[in-house]
């Protein structure tokens, strides 16, 4: 069972959006049109004026709203907070998102602000998110309440915890560029009433969550959190970045969130033992959770590599195996297959190279694919799809029907791509994304991505969990 | 634990090698044979006891760092070796007003080295660290951290995390290591630390691993 107060924040029955405005270019304005576009529950708008916003009619104070409020999203000025939220803790309200910011990152007058909010809201045990933060997404339900523009795609199951909200943010947008879908996303800024371990937790029951990722500055409370990642990590995978790893950044977090980071050697000891998947930064973990979410875990690290560069195929074998993966030379057997199909001066022993026959891509990206699969020899396939096979559609969707036909048939490899194009062949690599199959830009992120999946299916396999059907 | 209190109760923070290493043996955790001698005919008997060669350091609750102070001394081959060096540890010792607990008499272990240590995070409580000993961790730096206590999986973890664990398969002619009392040293190690919060910083090292076992040749324990 999931916790109820937590789960007034993402499947709220009632809202109430504290500052909305009918005004455009006021941010009670984004919030409300926001909450309005998908939102299907009860909304009730506070504003002093009353009156109508954007079709819902406005209270005066939360007092005068005609049911009780599951969640409350506070956007007034930082002075004004502490008065709404002894209002809300009268109206008994389960949750609130406090996005205003001014508190303790702000300085010690902030910080005691921050603290008297806590004292009220403790009395009835309501639920802080923030304050100073960019607010909480469920994707399936469309609720936005967030500063983010649209509402988001539903049936997503990724589920998303960043202290840092506009790199949040960023980083949310930059993967649903990628065709990748969420289904929670909690911005928790200041983090005053709500752990992160809480979250995890949450996250770790929801039936909706299959991925989880952490965008962190520090972690309260370290030993609770590492009791509970390393439950979750066994079942769900989790991908964190933690920042503020070096001196200087741990001075600019600190005026930044008010994050107090703590030693890096104890955060990154905590992740490898716990199983968490540390990722190095934003984009390795948008990477790894794309490849662990769309393709089922690898049961090895033998890598099988199809290329149409004899250079990039090259420079991929170096960088996997510098992390930890293996590029093994296939069977004489394998090789005699793949020989049959291309050119008497490609290679066939892995990295697999059909050259630059470009009329004939379409049919090697795919064959090849298959003989690696069939050929037991590997544990994980990665298709190079680098410049003129990137510019023809045709090798994008047919390499992704052959990977979907092979996960059909019950093989339980992985198939990443590494992308290297430029801009005007991106509209194709939708072409592979849309149906699950991951692409990685270049040879580095790559590798990167690919085997951090592999050590996290490796960490599952030596604490004795199944993976034969993940 | 008694010594842990006795320590605290005289105000010290830190514990002389010998308390260390009894309170390591209330865990299991093997020390070299050792013998604490007050003259130098008792060093004499205990050199002879334990068998040469010997090493001899000085115990003082002033010298925490002994290398430093030169209170240590390796290769010691024969009795009038012994008494030499009795005589002229404890007469520095007196020259520095230094309160002399005695001097340590003790086994010249053997095999590889390895270096069992403690971090005590803010956030994460007591971590337990387990590295190559010798130039592997003074150079290199090659050593693995996991929060105390630790079960024996995360210790092999830890091992695979050591660019010198070659070492450990008997590199080179050298002997093997029993793995297994080493994983049993650290597991044991970050149970210590797990239990005692007022443990502030903890450095076993070096340790010697052959195919007989582990031995804890010195032993360095600071209070909070």
């Amino acid at each position: 069972m999931v916790d109820p107060r937590i789960d007034a924040i993402f499947n709220p029955r009632t809202v109430a959006l504290v500052g909305a405005s009918g005004e455009k270019g006021k941010m009670g304005y984004v919030f409300a049109r926001n909450l309005a576009s998908g939102y299907k529950g009860k909304i009730f708008m506070i504003n002093p004026k009353g009156g109508e916003i954007l079709g819902h009619a406005a209270y005066k104070s939360v007092l005068d709203c005609p049911d009780d409020i599951d969640l409350a999203v506070i956007v007034i000025p930082s002075l004004a907070v502490l008065g709404a939220i002894k209002e809300l803790v009268a109206k008994n309200c389960k949750a609130a998102v406090v996005i205003t910011a001014g508190f303790s990152e702000a300085g010690p007058e902030g910080k005691k602000l921050e603290e008297q909010i806590m004292v009220e809201a403790r009395k009835i045990g309501m639920k802080v998110v923030g304050p100073n933060c960019f607010g909480v997404y469920n994707c399936n339900i469309g609720l936005n309440a967030s500063m983010g523009i649209g509402t988001p795609e539903t049936g997503g199951d990724i589920s998303f915890l960043t202290q840092s909200g506009a790199y949040g943010m960023a980083i949310f947008t930059f993967a649903t560029d990628h065709s990748m879908r969420f289904a929670k996303i909690m911005a928790h800024g200041n983090k005053a009433g709500i752990e992160d371990y809480e979250v995890l937790k949450y996250f770790g029951e929801d039936a909706d969550t299959k991925v989880i990722c952490l965008f962190l500055e520090s972690i309260n409370k370290g030993r609770e959190f590492f009791d509970e990642a390393r439950k979750v990590a066994l079942t769900k995978p989790i991908i964190a970045t933690k920042t503020g790893r070096t001196v200087g950044a741990v001075r600019a977090a600190a005026s930044h969130t008010a994050a107090i980071a703590g030693s890096f050697t104890a955060y990154e000891a905590m992740f490898k033992q716990a199983g968490v998947i540390f990722a190095r930064n934003g984009m390795d973990m948008v990477n790894i959770a794309k490849g662990i979410d769309w393709q089922p875990l690898p049961r090895g690290k033998r890598v099988g590599i199809i290329t149409n560069s004899g250079g990039t195929g090259v420079e991929l074998t170096d960088l996997c195996e510098e992390n930890g993966l293996v590029v093994p030379e296939l069977s004489a057997e394998t090789q005699a297959k793949i020989a049959k199909l291309i050119p008497s001066f490609a290679s066939p022993r892995n990295p697999v190279d059909m050259t630059t026959i470009w009329p004939r891509f379409v049919e090697l990206y795919s064959k090849l694919t298959r003989i690696l699969y069939e050929s037991g020899e590997v544990d994980i396939v990665v298709a190079l799809v680098l410049q003129r096979a990137a510019y023809m559609p045709e090798v994008c969707t047919t390499l992704a029907d052959t990977v979907n036909d092979l996960l059909a048939e019950g093989r339980k490899i992985p198939t990443y791509v590494c992308w290297v194009s430029t801009r005007n062949a991106l509209a194709n690599m939708d072409l592979l994304q849309k149906k699950r199959v991951p692409c990685f830009d270049w040879p580095e992120r790559t590798a990167r991505a690919v085997s951090a999946i592999a050590d996290y299916a490796d960490f599952l396999k030596s604490r004795g969990v199944d993976i034969s059907k993940r | 634990m008694h010594i842990l209190d006795g320590v605290a109760v005289e105000g010290r923070k830190f514990i002389t090698e010998p308390e260390a290493k009894r309170v390591l043996k209330a865990y299991g955790i093997e020390s070299t044979k050792e013998s604490l001698c007050q003259s130098a005919e008792e060093a004499v008997a205990a050199a002879k006891e334990i068998g040469y060669p010997v090493v001899m350091k000085l115990v003082s609750p002033q010298v925490v760092h002994k290398t430093e102070f030169n209170a240590v001394k390796l290769n010691i081959q024969n009795e009038s070796e012994v008494e030499a060096i009795f005589n002229e540890m404890t007469e520095r010792a007196r020259k520095s007003n230094f309160h002399v607990n005695g001097i340590l008499v003790a086994e010249t272990a053997t095999g590889t080295e390895f270096i069992i240590g403690s971090l005590r995070d803010k956030q994460f409580g007591p971590l337990v660290m387990l590295g190559m000993g010798g130039i592997f961790v003074e150079i290199y730096k090659d050593v693995s951290y996991r929060l105390a206590p630790v079960e024996p999986i995360e210790v092999r973890d830890m091992i695979m995390e050591l660019k010198g664990r070659k070492m450990l398969e008997g590199f080179r002619g050298k002997e093997k290591v029993d793995i297994e009392a080493l994983i049993t040293a650290v597991v044991s190690v970050s149970q210590l630390l797990a239990d005692f919060p007022n443990i502030a910083e903890m450095d076993l090292n070096p340790i010697f691993g052959n195919a007989h076992g582990v031995k804890v040749a010195d032993a360095r324990i600071m209070l909070a």
